[in-house]
């Protein structure tokens, strides 16, 4: 079992093999990040394959000082925001038919899935630092480092996120008369 | 006061309990199709080096900053051999006779500016709000 900067080390000297490896435990993640991201699930794939090559072509200027994902979740929006500025004319549609490649991927509509609303609701950069923090467990200093913005800006954020997200998770929840409630708490 | 921060500290275990179960019900997964193209993909790719620094010689350096010294100078010779530009003509304007008015400042100011502490008052509590609650959810999660 090889460590992640032993891996690092013999990506940066060219072995696709290594870097393969070392990609591995993060590729789920960061297409489930994207496809929160993008405007179909093909696009989600393509950001994902942009985000994985480039890492490998760049990986030379990795800092690892960094965590190695944060770098990565660093050049997936990075890609994912490239993506959107060419098909912002898909983005529109999606607003109107409500079936993105987030709404193809919940697996359980039982209930609603509350990362739907905080797509509708939030803003991209919003999004993101909510989805770092609560869906892959980041520290507010990578987010910053992600999002290329200062910690302070994150908590705001963050803070900001959350109480949008409470106030559309309390509305839904007087709306259904608790069944809501009961789902989540178990 | 502390019955709405309890329900309000509730609401936020809840609201983060909600998303880390609801990023779960998001299934995606690496289709052989897709692992295929991404391995093909990295094959394919060719790693970008960072730049070596090339040593020059240190009379490099030196003939490159005297060109550049004769360059300046020669551009600052060339531009004071030319002819002198003619001054502009000079126009004398006409004093004006400015009829005397009896001039009295209003007292306008004085509703502006308690508006102005009153917007100072309600942002430094707005401000301590936010403080409160980012120490409160993220001060202790984070060196």
């Amino acid at each position: 079992m090889q460590t992640e900067s032993e891996l690092i080390r013999k990506a940066k000297a060219g072995s696709v093999p290594a870097f393969t490896t070392l990609v591995a435990r993060y590729r789920e993640g960061l297409l489930r990040f994207l496809v929160t991201r993008c405007a179909s699930f093909a696009d989600a794939e393509d950001a994902l394959q942009d985000t994985l090559v480039n890492a490998y072509r760049y990986l030379d200027s990795y800092d690892p000082a960094w965590r190695f994902s944060t770098w990565l979740y660093r050049i997936a929006i990075r890609n994912a925001l490239r993506l959107k500025d060419h098909h912002t004319v898909q983005l529109l549609d999606l607003a109107d038919n409500q079936s993105g490649p987030l709404e193809q991927c919940i697996a359980d509509q039982a209930g609603r899935n509350l990362w739907v609303t905080a797509r509708r609701e939030l803003s991209d950069e919003v999004f993101t630092a909510v989805w770092l923090r609560y869906a892959e467990d980041m520290s507010i200093k990578d987010i910053a480092a992600a999002l290329e913005r200062s910690s302070s800006w994150t908590k705001v954020n963050l803070l900001r996120g959350r109480r949008l997200l409470a106030s559309a998770m309390e509305a839904a929840t007087d709306e259904t008369g608790g069944v809501e409630e009961e789902r989540n708490c178990g | 006061m502390r019955r709405v921060a309890s329900r309000r500290n509730a609401t936020v275990d809840k609201l983060e309990r909600r998303l880390k179960d609801d990023a779960g019900r998001i299934e995606v997964r690496i289709s052989p199709e897709l692992d295929e193209r991404l391995r093909a993909s990295l094959e394919a790719a060719e790693p970008v080096r960072s730049p070596v620094p090339v040593s020059r010689p240190r009379w490099f350096w030196w003939a490159s900053s005297l060109t550049g010294a004769a360059s300046a100078l020669l551009v600052i010779v060339l531009v004071n051999l030319g002819p002198a530009p003619e001054a502009p003509p000079t126009v004398t304007a006409q004093p004006l006779s400015m009829p005397a008015l009896d001039v009295r400042p209003a007292v306008m100011l004085g509703p502006l500016e308690s508006e102005l502490d009153n917007l100072k008052r309600d942002f430094a509590r707005a401000e301590a709000v936010v403080r409160e609650d980012v120490d409160q959810i993220f001060g202790d999660s984070d060196p």
